[in-house]
């Protein structure tokens, strides 16, 4: 009886997964800025709304390892320079591919690792640690392997211990108190493996990298293989993050 | 059949690996995604291999061995099954006592690993398994039993595939409901256990290799997939009419009969919630019942003593 | 003649014990025990040996006085085989011996008596598995008791250990007055005390052959320990030392299955009521022994209860043989038969192993106590290794001598060769109890050694001393070399088990080979698996040696303790309870219930022997009526009391010489 119930709900479902996650542009997301090249009276009122002060002057630069992607500097120009476009691709596998320069369009591109893409590139397993995060960036990394976004249509799957795992995924500013467990999964996990460094928080501590309890000792020791972007980022954005480091192309 | 050695020695390189990823596909059609490939089991075994594993500063020795007894454990009893439909690789009289006494050492082995740990965590996932598989133990010698009486044969592969069980379908339907439950308990899938999850309390399988890392994991994970492997084919042998005159008809419907147990598997684990873990023994009962009816069809049934 | 070089064995022994006992030092006393048992072992061998090797059995009578006029010795196969293994595991015994009292003899106590005992054990057993005189034989049976109840109380100062020694001398008397009025009804029918005379009257059929088959039956459960009559045990083997455990538990116990097969012998062709209730027995004290094995805290109390679970599968077997004699079926009988003898021995040599293990530990920890224990194989790598191999062994897995004899009985229960459908099933239902017997053994043997070994120690006061001397790791060695080639070589202890299978009449050399042939396919199997597990494990220990090191995953949780790992009743506990109204159990507790409590809180829990706490149950309420009875009676009619209680005494006597 109820196999007949499910086989219903199922039919009146469909299929829900997104067929092409390499083109696909989600409606209603502040992604990508685009700094026009006109003129720049200097006025600073960019730099001055930033929370975070990622922009700087002469010339304009958006640092999106510190974005928040609140909009406020598109607000404040006089002149229209900044634009915030729909476009999720913001991934970089260098902190200073971040750096969105004047006249910039092209979505960014990571670099591809070789090596990882050789181990990887059919089957990845992430390991995901919360260091003070607000669980902005967790929900977004749990709606990655949802039945929308689909990752593990890939072979990237989380998995439920770090021994298991070959990547693990950061996110939040590094609490002090989180620093302890953050080593120790670090430690736990086999080689090769790398760390990625989801949102602004992890990144470059976001809105509280001047805060007392933030320790970012461990993000020096070990640097992060790869930087997604956002506040929180998007599915999206993770998912081709990914892919472009594996050289998937899907 | 000469054909059958080579061929069973193919399905079982291939085929393991092969229904998990299957069993992957249907739970992903079922929810309404893509899904990985079929061969993301391979795939996250090759993985697997390259890389170099972490040990625990508490564990021994003991914990190393643990993962590669438990596949030549199960390596072993799978030769004594008939994989193709044909007849198995080995067989001697009262075989499938050693078949069960060999998962058994196998899931010692992995307990002692995970007990090796000094984990609770871990413990735990031992406690459990051993629970519910020493609580499911009479089952396969009620089975097995049971099949042995009504065709007379003493062999696991001869009792699965005499001619003498030709019309016996109740029989056959009762031992594969208790071969069902089995597999359920021992290949740790729904409504006994949830692969997928990533909370310790709830596991009970995945629990127990929490801590295996690089080869050792993809021991564990190819070994999980050959004992799934076994018990779809026990069930399919079961369930092919074609099992006893062997060929290319019983080859090709043991093949699909794996794949629609393995369909039925993934059916289930995405339709049904996990039960309480209060309430497994009773489904273990449940196959202790369906064994024993089974018993007392082929006792009444019995073939004629030689 | 051969037989009398074999008696001569008794007056060495008693002479080793005198010169034991009276020699100032303990190590004379111990080379004087060793030396005169292993002498008495080559006598009993040149003299039994040949029995031993397929020849026929010998006789001897000697005269004496009446009212025992005459004793007969007669050493067949029978006895041959369980001598060839009861003296030299004796003796590997009385080697640990030497080195578990070590602390003690240091400390100054004089260790004659123990060694004196110890060779008095040795002697009991060539009495009791030659002699066809009944008196001869309680005597024997009565030495062994007594000289192994002066060995369980070792530790006499504590008043724990000085009870459980009296325990276990009132259940043994207990069985020896139900083998006493045994003898006196076999008497009463024949007029002698020889076991000859005996068997004319037991082979014919009678009421009164019944009642002495359940009469002896009961006399050799309590001497073996089956369910419900082995409540003695488990506070014996926890009190007892170690070497004393595993003799009692091992070899003396055993007399009494040696005495259910002479009995068989002797009685010839059963009925089949009595291999059905054989068959029960067995199977109710194998899983009662196993399911209480899964909840002990305490090693030697586990593996004790784990005796009571073992000689319930022997007995199976030996129901098994029953029923395939008694329904015609020669090849049944012998596989029952041979797979309860065989069970009987490789029980012998892997529950030494575990209880001089279990010993190893507790001369190293000073404790058994499972729940205080924890992280042992770091600091006792070899002992850790032999009790592994003693419990795997145990557990029947594969490739070591338990499964053997398991797989044999398996062979005989699932061979569907009962007459009756019914029949069959039952076979089968006992098959599967069979199987869930050695699922929870396994469960326990998985506790027993993963929480004492592995992990990480849970009592920081426990002091761990080091690895044990080399006079306990030689007995430890010999029985787990012996355990593995048990298991892969089991030709070996079949062929050592055929003079005794081939006393029955319907046995024959080729009955016997066909009926044992599938266990040449699972050597091989076992051979095959060792051969990989032996591959395997060197390959992973040398590859994983270089390989990272970092603490268990525990969820980052940055304050884990070792009192957080599982304990022993943490995993049994499922299991417990589904069998709760088996396994009585009382929890001890005064838990917080502040939102903050200020003070830690207590938690424990213990498993009594239910058999136990009914008998004390109905003795407390039968005392509570007699002095009830006893309250009621005013005190000036105590004369009128007295006189009524003597007439009763002088009604009783002559109504009963008034009997034939």
């Amino acid at each position: 009886m109820s196999l007949f119930q499910s086989l219903r709900v199922r039919r009146s479902q469909g299929t829900q997964y997104i067929r092409d996650v390499r083109s696909t542009v989600p409606t209603g997301f502040r992604g990508l800025p685009v700094i026009g090249e006109a003129g720049c009276g200097e006025c600073r009122g960019c730099a001055d709304a930033c929370p975070t002060a990622a922009i700087t002057v002469a010339p304009v630069r958006i640092d999106l390892g510190r974005c928040i992607f609140c909009a406020q500097c598109e607000e404040a120009c006089p002149a229209d320079k900044i634009r915030f476009t729909s476009e999720p691709k913001l991934g970089a596998a260098r902190r200073e591919d971040l750096l969105i320069a004047e006249g910039a369009v092209e979505p960014l591109r990571v670099q591809a690792s070789a090596a990882f893409a050789k181990l990887f590139g059919r089957s990845l397993k992430l390991r995901q640690v919360s260091a003070g995060g607000c669980n902005a960036c967790e929900l977004e990394l749990n709606a990655a392997v949802n039945v929308n976004f689909d990752a593990q249509r890939f072979g990237i799957e989380w998995v439920a211990s770090p021994r298991h795992a070959d990547a693990l995924v950061l996110t939040g500013p590094l609490t002090q108190n989180m620093k302890e467990a953050v080593r120790l999964a670090w430690d736990a996990m086999p080689e090769p493996r790398f760390l990625v460094a989801v949102g602004a928080c992890a990144i470059s501590g976001g809105l509280y990298r001047e805060a007392e309890a933030i320790d970012r000792a461990f993000l020096e020791s070990v640097g992060p293989a790869l930087f997604v972007p956002g506040c929180p980022p998007h599915p999206l954005t993770f998912v081709n993050a990914l892919l472009d480091f594996l050289g998937i192309d899907t | 059949m000469s054909a059958s050695l080579p061929l069973n020695l193919l399905s079982l390189l291939l085929l393991p690996l092969l229904l998990s990823g299957w069993i992957q596909r249907v739970k992903a059609l079922w929810s309404g995604r893509r899904g990985p490939p079929l061969l993301q089991p391979a795939y996250d075994v090759a993985r697997l291999l390259r890389k170099s594993p972490v040990y625990s500063r508490t564990t021994t020795p003991l914990f190393r061995i643990g993962p590669w007894c438990l596949l030549a454990t199960t390596l072993g009893s799978a030769a004594l099954v008939p994989l193709c439909g044909s007849r198995s690789l080995a067989s001697f009289p009262f075989d499938f006592v050693w078949f069960a006494y060999a998962w058994g050492l196998g899931r010692v082995a992995l307990m002692l690993a995970a007990l090796d740990t000094g984990s609770s965590f871990q413990g735990m996932g031992s406690a459990r398994e051993a629970t519910f598989s020493t609580l499911l133990e009479p089952v396969l010698f009620l089975v097995a039993a049971a099949l042995c009486l009504k065709s007379g044969a003493h062999t696991f592969d001869g009792a699965l595939r005499s001619e003498l069980l030709g019309g016996a379908w109740l029989l056959r339907a009762c031992a594969v409901l208790a071969l069902a439950v089995m597999l359920q308990v021992e290949s740790a899938r729904m409504p006994v256990d949830d692969p997928s999850t990533h909370l310790e309390l709830t596991m009970v399988h995945e629990v127990m290799v929490l801590d295996h890392s690089g080869p050792d994991l993809a021991a564990v994970q190819l070994a999980s997939a050959i004992k799934l492997f076994v018990g779809s084919s026990l069930m399919a042998t079961l369930l092919n009419p074609w099992a006893a005159s062997g060929g290319p008809w019983a080859a090709g419907a043991q093949l699909l009969l794996s794949f629609a147990v393995a369909t039925a598997v993934g059916t289930v684990e995405s339709l049904v919630a996990r039960l309480k873990l209060r309430l497994v023994p009773s489904y273990i009962a449940l196959a202790l019942a369906s064994g024993s009816v089974a018993l007392l069809l082929g006792a009444w049934g019995a073939a004629a003593v030689p | 003649m051969s037989l009398s070089i074999f008696l001569l064995a008794v007056p060495l022994l008693a002479l080793g014990a005198v010169l034991a006992l009276v020699s100032r030092s303990n190590r004379a006393s111990a080379a004087i025990a060793l030396a005169t048992q292993a002498g008495a072992i080559a006598l009993v061998l040149a003299g039994a040996g040949r029995c031993l090797l397929g020849g026929g059995a010998q006789e001897l009578s000697w005269p004496w006085p009446p009212p025992i006029n005459t004793i007969a010795f007669r050493v067949d196969g029978l006895g041959a085989f369980f001598l060839a293994w009861s003296l030299p595991l004796t003796w590997l015994g009385t080697l640990y011996a030497l080195g578990y009292l070590r602390p003690y003899f240091a400390q100054g106590r004089h260790g004659g008596t123990h060694f004196a005992l110890l060779n008095l054990i040795a002697l009991s057993f060539v009495l009791i598995y030659s002699v066809q005189n009944a008196l001869v034989f309680l005597l024997g049976w009565e030495i062994a008791a007594v000289a192994a109840w002066l060995l369980v109380i070792w530790d006499y100062k504590s008043q724990k250990i000085r009870f459980a020694g009296f325990n276990y001398l009132v259940s043994t008397h207990v069985g020896l007055f139900v083998l006493v009025a045994a003898f006196m009804l076999l008497h009463s029918k024949t007029g002698s005390m020889d076991f000859a005379a005996f068997a004319t009257f037991l082979a014919r059929p009678s009421p009164t052959r019944g009642t002495v088959f359940l009469l002896l039956g009961v006399a050799f459960a309590l001497k073996s320990a089956f369910f419900p009559f082995h409540s003695w045990l488990p506070r014996a083997h926890a009190a007892a030392p170690a070497h004393v455990s595993a003799l009692m538990s091992g070899v003396i116990h055993k007399a009494g299955l040696f005495g259910f097969l002479r009995f068989t012998l002797l009685m010839g062709r059963p009925e089949e009521w009595m291999g059905w209730t054989v068959l029960a027995f067995g199977a109710v004290s194998a899983f009662s022994g196993v399911l209480y094995t899964s909840t002990q805290r305490d090693l030697k109390r586990l593996l004790g209860y784990s005796s009571t679970e073992n000689v319930g599968i022997a007995a199976m077997g030996f129901g098994l043989g029953y029923l395939g004699w008694c329904w015609g079926n020669a090849s049944l009988a012998l596989i029952g038969f041979a797979g309860g003898l065989l069970h009987v021995f490789h029980h012998a040599l892997f529950k030494c192993l575990s209880f001089y293990a279990s010993g190893a530990v507790y001369q190293a920890a000073h404790t058994v106590d499972l729940e205080r224990l924890g992280g042992l194989a770091r600091r006792l790598p070899r002992t850790a290794a032999l009790f592994l191999l003693g419990g795997l062994a145990g557990s029947a897995l594969p490739p070591l001598n338990g499964l053997v004899s398991e797989f044999i009985l398996y062979t005989g229960l699932l061979s569907g060769q009962a007459p009756a459908p019914e029949a069959n099933v039952v076979l089968v239902i006992a098959a599967a109890a069979l199987a869930f017997v050695g699922g929870v053994s396994a469960l326990s043997t998985v506790r027993a050694f993963g929480v004492a070994f592995l992990g990480t120690p849970r009592d920081a006061s426990v002091q761990v001393g080091g690895e044990a001397p080399a006079a306990m790791l030689v007995p430890m060695l010999c029985h787990a070399l012996l355990v593995l080639a048990g298991g892969l070589f089991p030709q070996l202890a079949i062929e050592l088990a055929r003079s005794s299978l081939g006393l029955f009449s319907f046995a024959s050399p080729e009955v016997l080979a066909a009926s044992l042939a599938p266990v040449g396919a699972l050597a091989t199997a076992s051979r095959l698996l060792a051969a990989a597990l032996l591959g395997l494990g060197l390959a992973c220990w040398w590859k994983g040696r270089a390989a990272r090191r970092s603490p268990t995953w525990g969820c980052g949780y940055t304050a884990a303790t070792p009192r957080m790992q599982y304990t022993g009743s943490s995993f049994s506990e499922h299991l417990a309870r589904i069998f709760e109204p088996y396994m009585p159990v009382s929890r001890r507790e005064r838990l917080p219930n502040e939102l903050f409590p200020q003070s830690s809180g207590q938690l424990g829990s213990h498993h009594a022997d239910a058999v136990e706490r009914r008998i004390f149950e109905v003795l407390a309420r039968g005392e509570d009526a007699i002095s009830e009875f006893a309250a009621r009676i005013p005190a000036h009619s105590r004369f009128a009391f007295a006189a009524g209680l003597f007439a009763v005494i002088v009604l009783g006597a002559v109504a009963s010489g008034g009997w034939p």
